[in-house]
C-alpha cells in the first residue's frame, strides 16, 4: 500500500520496494492507492517499468482504489488503458 | 486575493518543502483538494525539469515560486535564472502506445498541459518564467 505522494522524491523508495517483491519471485502484485494523494510522472515511470517486467514474466499487476486526481493522471497519460485498474481491493483480488 | 511566495535551492529534496508550504497555504485559503493535488503535480513536474535542465553548471541556484489565489482561480509562477529553457517545447507524447512501446519522456509536461487551464513560458532578461492558471469549477 502506498501512502502520501508518489513523486520525484518518493519514487526511488517505491521502486526499491517493488523490485524486492520481484526479486523474491512475485508473479502477482496488487498496489493499493487508497491512501495515495497524487502521482507524478516519476511515479508513472516506476509503474511502467514494473508493468513491463511483469509482462515479461507473464505476471499480473493490478492497481486499485485510485482517487479522482490519480485517476485523472492515469487517463491523461493513457496509463488507464495499458494498466489493469480496479475500484477497490475486493474487485482487484477477484481479478487475479 | 491570497498569496504565497517562496524561494528554494535547485535540488530535488527542496521540492518537498514547496509541497509542504503549499499544503499550509491550501488549508488557510480554502483551495479545493482536487485542485491542490493538481498543483502539487505541476510543482513536481516543472521543478524537477528546471532542476534537471536549467543549470548545466551544477552551481547552487535559486528558484522563485509565486502563488496567488482569488475566488475564481489559482495562478502559479515559477522563475529561475538558468539557461533559456522552455519546458513546453517538448515533443508530443503518444498516449495510445502499448506497454511494450510506451516511454516516459515528455510525460510530465504532457500532464501539466492537460491538468492546467493555461500555461505560458516567457524568457525575460536572464530569467525563465513559467506561468500557469487553474480555474475552480463550481
Amino acid at each position: 500500500m502506498f501512502e502520501g505522494n508518489l513523486d520525484t522524491n518518493t519514487a526511488p523508495d517505491a521502486e526499491t520496494a517493488i523490485n524486492k517483491l520481484l526479486d523474491d519471485g512475485a508473479r502477482k502484485i496488487l498496489i493499493n492507492f487508497e491512501n495515495l494523494n497524487y502521482i507524478s510522472s516519476a511515479g508513472l515511470r516506476i509503474l511502467l517499468g514494473t508493468a513491463k517486467k511483469m509482462k515479461s514474466i507473464s505476471g499480473t499487476l493490478i492497481i486499485c482504489s485510485l482517487n479522482q486526481t490519480v485517476q485523472e493522471v492515469f487517463d491523461i497519460s493513457g496509463f488507464s488503458t495499458i494498466l489493469s485498474l480496479a475500484a477497490n481491493e475486493t474487485d482487484a483480488l477477484a481479478s487475479f | 486575493m491570497q498569496e504565497l511566495k517562496l524561494k528554494i535551492e535547485n535540488n530535488r529534496p527542496a521540492i518537498a518543502s514547496v509541497i509542504e508550504a503549499f499544503a499550509e497555504f491550501t488549508e488557510k485559503s480554502g483551495i479545493p483538494m482536487s485542485v491542490a493535488m493538481q498543483v502539487n503535480l505541476i510543482f513536481d513536474e516543472l521543478l524537477t525539469n528546471i532542476i534537471s535542465y536549467a543549470f548545466p553548471d551544477n552551481d547552487v541556484r535559486e528558484i522563485g515560486i509565486h502563488v496567488n489565489k482569488n475566488d475564481q482561480q489559482i495562478g502559479v509562477q515559477i522563475v529561475d535564472d538558468g539557461v533559456p529553457f522552455n519546458p513546453f517545447e517538448q515533443s508530443e507524447v503518444d498516449t495510445s502506445l502499448s506497454i511494450d512501446k510506451r516511454e516516459i519522456g515528455g510525460l510530465g509536461i504532457h500532464l501539466v498541459k492537460n491538468v492546467m487551464d493555461e500555461f505560458t513560458y516567457e524568457r525575460r532578461g536572464e530569467c525563465n518564467i513559467v506561468s500557469l492558471t487553474k480555474r475552480f469549477n463550481n
